[in-house]
């Protein structure tokens, strides 16, 4: 994957509020570029990220019934 | 939606945001060269493996900048970019396209916001809803002389009409207190003389009893308005003015409060001003004062009846009533209730009605409050809506049709889009801008016309006149619905072919030359544009046969002999009764005053009459020699009045100064009065007794006269009249004369010394009526006129639509078939063979829009009947001349492209695929 596909991503979260973008000093003192997570971004997180878990785990379910099914 | 505005912002910024990406993708290079440098590259090994991980620097910039935006709003700008080049390059099609939108939208909405301040707007008072008129039916003509009856023939099944009760009635009606929360009444009381300070002027007055305006529920702009304790005998004169007389005498509302004011000479005190928006129960009337009804006994001056019958006698009708129903009391049970108590009182008190045909009460709804302007344009508005909507067909029928022609020729591009990779939503989308462009830009072009529209309504309605008081503005329900209608035309017939030719498959399409046309759908949707071709031509016919009646009801009417030279003749009113002079004087002023006007330059002669020729007419029983009275016409009038008129005087001498100077009872009787009374006998040296008109009168016949006509309109047929000198004073009152100055040139020129001798002569007289005897002759068929103006604009525009359509859609059909005719003529088909193809569809086409608008023609005009004078509805010259005018137009409008057709060049058209 190339590095230059990030920065279409990081728009596209713009644009949908879940991030923020500013430019700002860094420690070393250079401007730079820094993205933020915003409230509405982290609640969006926070529910995909529970998707994910129960996919995943849903998933591991059918991968390794016997594991599971064994506990 | 928090994205879409952030999108929007960045719209707006869109440069700062482009070099804001610049910036960071720069920056991530640097960053990641830096990182790599300190990895031990060298510093250009560095950048370029930087730029190796980024990869494809412009589509990185080109993919971040879709995520700024919606891919919508850009199809969409392309769109209408694509769009306007599209009318731009068929400027002749989406010219003609718009303005027959546009024209159809503005007529309509110009003819229905009037149609609404006329006949459905609601009285601006508190809860309209809850207001009744109360009227009545009777089956005959009940006029009878001692009211001021407005009985009108309403139909075979209502009978007669009428809307005034008598004062006794009205109360009755208000002692019934379970029906109503209140009764009141109101009646106008004319033309008074008004006179603020030393300024004089006509005020159309109106008697309102004194729970008219708390009834209404109206709040006073200034001041008070007429309350209970003001309208009785006795009491002090008060006033309420309109709006606008308090803006135009006084200033302002408040200014206007506790002034004292002059009615016909009489003090009284301006207590207040009504609202602005208040024009009275009356839409027509619009009164420039209101006072209580019983200041009738003080400037009711008509000697023949004692004040106070107006208010005591069950058989003097003048009051129109109106009544507010209590909650939840319905119009319907009102009526029930009602009906009853009404008949019996009205056997028990009337004396003067017909026992067997006594009136019936009819509780109406009087939400938009009583009307004569109501009833008098109802019916003709009605028509008038009728034919703009037809119209408006037109135009719509008009746009389907050219968008129609046009996705037939665009099938071609539409299959070379599709095929190089555009979706059929986008195309779709794409055709259905175009068509919601051009229904857009016709709807507004048709605001513009409506505001033009009403202007020229208004103008033309008025006719005129000064103190015109329909003022219609324009109705944006309306304007929305026929904006609306216009769109969904546009959508639909827009939608139509373009589902059509984006449904094709695609290799047909593309390799179909511009002679196809014979596939099925291609025919499918011809068959839909030519039925609308034919529908239009039907309804162009139907507007114009119905414009020709009009023109030659107005033609008949114009021709009538009227018995007199009605050109150059200035006519106005005055009252010096009303302005303080009383018998005898006034008799002398009357006389002073023509002599004045007759030696103004350039005035030939001048004479004066108690009623205008085609001004009105007063009917009463003449005696000749004594016998049984029978029913003529009388005309007060002073010397000269035949010369001034120019009616020739057959026998005899006219009326002469000697005449009235000193009083000679002389009359000169008409042709019609002498064939009737005295068939061949000499009718001079015969006496004339009026018992009416004058008990103590005997007029010897001096002379006969022509049948000039006395009448109320053009269409009274010549009565038997009788004139007599004015001093004989009839109904024993000298009251308001028109005076008639014949001149050299136009009559309006003599308007400012006109004036101006009546102010030296008396500054408390106001003049009013101002206008040419012609004028006030075409006010009389001011309906008439209107439609006959009227529905010739509509007609032309009509004629103009419907062959915009036909040249719009032939020229189409010539444009898809230049390679048929091509080939047609490489073949060796002459030029005048190719343009009577063209030619000949068109007059198919409009042959078979006349065999189904000449019965639709017939059957229509039949609701007209009412409105005609002289002209059949089924009048077969109206009906020819619209149709051979049709057939010409559609000739016109056919030939440009059969001729474009002949001139196709073979080599071209074939070479052109």
């Amino acid at each position: 994957m190339e590095s230059g596909s990030l920065y279409p991503a990081l728009h596209r979260l713009e644009a949908k509020g879940w991030i923020d973008a500013c430019w700002d000093l860094s420690e070393m003192g250079k401007r730079a570029r820094y993205y933020r997570l915003t409230p509405a971004g982290r609640k969006h997180l926070a529910a995909e990220q529970s998707k994910w878990e129960a996919l995943s785990r849903a998933i591991g379910l059918v991968l390794n019934p016997a594991e599971q099914g064994g506990q | 939606m928090k994205s879409f505005f952030r999108k929007l912002t960045w719209l707006v910024r869109r440069p700062a945001k482009e070099a804001d990406l610049q910036e960071e993708l720069r920056f991530h290079l640097e960053e990641e060269a830096q990182s790599q440098i300190a990895r031990g590259r060298s510093a250009a090994d560095a950048r370029l493996a930087a730029r190796r991980d980024l990869g494809n620097l412009t589509r990185v910039r080109e993919e971040t900048r879709a995520a700024w935006s919606w891919t919508l709003v850009e199809h969409l700008l392309q769109d209408t970019r694509y769009a306007v080049r599209t009318m731009a390059a068929n400027k002749t099609f989406s010219a003609l396209a718009v303005l027959s939108l546009a024209l159809g939208i503005g007529a309509n909405t110009a003819i229905f916001s009037f149609m609404d301040s006329i006949l459905l707007r609601p009285l601006p008072v508190a809860h309209p809803q809850s207001l009744v008129t109360l009227s009545w039916r009777t089956n005959q003509d009940e006029s009878h002389g001692l009211n001021f009856h407005d009985d009108r023939f309403l139909g075979p099944k209502e009978g007669f009409g009428g809307s005034v009760l008598s004062y006794p009635a009205v109360e009755m009606f208000a002692g019934n207190d379970t029906v109503f929360s209140s009764v009141f009444g109101y009646q106008s009381a004319g033309d008074l003389h008004l006179r603020v300070g030393n300024q004089a002027q006509i005020a159309n007055t109106e008697y309102v009893t004194g729970n008219y305006f708390p009834s209404l529920g109206i709040p006073p702009a200034a001041g008070r308005l007429i309350l209970a304790d003001d309208d009785r005998a006795g009491a002090p004169g008060v006033a309420v003015i309109s709006f606008a007389l308090s803006k135009r005498r006084f200033g302002s509302p408040a200014g206007a409060v506790n002034q004292s004011i002059l009615i016909d000479n009489l003090p009284f005190t301006v207590v207040g001003v009504a609202p602005p928006e208040f024009f009275g129960a009356d839409p027509g009337a619009l009164p420039d004062i209101y006072i209580p009804i019983h200041a009738e006994l003080l400037l009711n001056r008509d000697g023949s009846r004692a004040a106070a019958v107006w208010f005591t006698d069950p058989d003097v009708e003048w009051v129109i009533a109106m009544a507010r129903l209590r909650p939840g009391v319905s119009m319907a049970q009102a009526q029930a209730a009602l009906s009853p108590q009404f008949s019996g009182w009205m056997r028990t008190a009337n004396k003067a009605r017909n026992r067997a045909d006594l009136p019936r009460l009819v509780v109406s709804d009087g939400s938009g409050g009583l009307s004569g302007v109501r009833l008098r344009y109802s019916k003709p508005l009605t028509i008038l809506v009728a034919l703009a909507a037809l119209i408006l067909a037109l135009a719509c029928a008009n746009i389907a049709n050219l968008l129609l022609a046009r996705a037939t020729a665009r099938r071609r591009e539409i299959a070379v889009r599709l095929s190089i990779g555009a979706g059929r939503a986008r195309v779709i989308r794409q055709l259905l801008t175009e068509s919601v462009m051009l229904a857009s830009i016709g709807g507004l072009l048709g605001i513009a016309f409506a505001v033009w529209g009403i202007r020229f309504l208004t103008l033309l309605l008025s006719a005129g006149s000064e103190n015109f008081t329909l003022h219609a503005v324009v109705n944006w329900r309306v304007l929305a619905v026929a904006a609306a209608l216009s769109m969904v035309t546009g959508v639909v017939f827009g939608l139509a072919p373009a589902l059509e030719s984006t449904r094709v498959g695609l290799l047909p399409a593309l390799q179909e030359s511009r002679t196809a046309g014979t596939r099925p759908h291609g025919a499918r949707l011809l068959t839909l544009s030519r039925a609308l071709m034919v529908t239009q031509i039907a309804i162009g016919l139907v507007i114009l046969v119905a414009a020709g009646l009009f023109v030659r009801t107005l033609s008949s009417l114009e021709s009538i002999d009227l018995g007199f030279n009605r050109e150059s003749v200035l006519t106005f009113k005055l009252n010096a009764r009303r302005a303080g002079h009383i018998d005898p004087e006034i008799g002398g002023f009357y006389r002073n005053l023509q002599a004045r006007f007759a030696a103004i330059p350039g005035v030939r002669s001048a004479s004066f009459s108690d009623l205008a020729l085609v001004g009105g007419r007063m009917m009463t029983g003449v005696s000749v020699n004594g016998a049984q009275p029978r029913t003529g016409l009388m005309v007060s009038v002073g010397s000269g009045f035949f010369t001034t008129m120019q009616v020739p005087i057959l026998l005899g001498r006219e009326i002469q100064p000697h005449d009235t100077a000193s009083l000679h009872l002389v009359a000169v009787v008409n042709q019609v009065f002498a064939k009737n009374n005295f068939g061949d006998r000499n009718p001079l040296g015969q006496i004339l007794t009026a018992p009416h008109g004058c008990a103590a009168c005997a007029f010897e016949i001096v002379g006969v006269s022509g049948n000039a006509l006395v009448g109320n309109d053009v269409r009274d047929k010549p009565g038997p009249t009788v004139f007599v000198p004015y001093t004989a004073n009839l109904w024993d009152s000298m009251q308001a004369m028109i005076y008639e100055l014949r001149t050299a040139g136009n009559p309006l020129g003599y308007v400012r010394t006109v004036r101006e001798l009546i102010h030296q002569a008396d500054p408390r007289l106001p003049v009013s009526e101002i206008q040419t005897q012609s004028a006030l002759i075409d006010a009389t068929i001011n309906r008439e006129v209107v439609f006959a103006r009227l529905c010739t604009v509509f007609a032309l525009l009509a004629l103009a639509i419907a062959c915009v359509g036909l040249y719009g859609a032939m020229a189409y059909n010539v444009a898809r078939r230049t390679g048929e005719i091509g080939i047609r003529m490489a073949l060796g088909a002459p030029r005048s063979r190719v343009m009577w193809m063209v030619l000949r569809e068109v007059l198919l086409l409009a042959a078979a829009g006349l065999v189904i608008g000449i019965p639709a023609a017939l059957f229509g005009t039949r609701l007209l009947k009412s409105f005609l004078y002289e002209t059949q509805p089924n009048d077969p010259s109206s009906l020819t001349v619209a149709a051979v005018s049709l057939v010409i137009a559609a000739t016109l409008a056919g030939y440009v492209p059969a001729r474009k057709a002949s001139r196709i060049d073979p080599m071209v058209a074939l070479r052109y695929e």
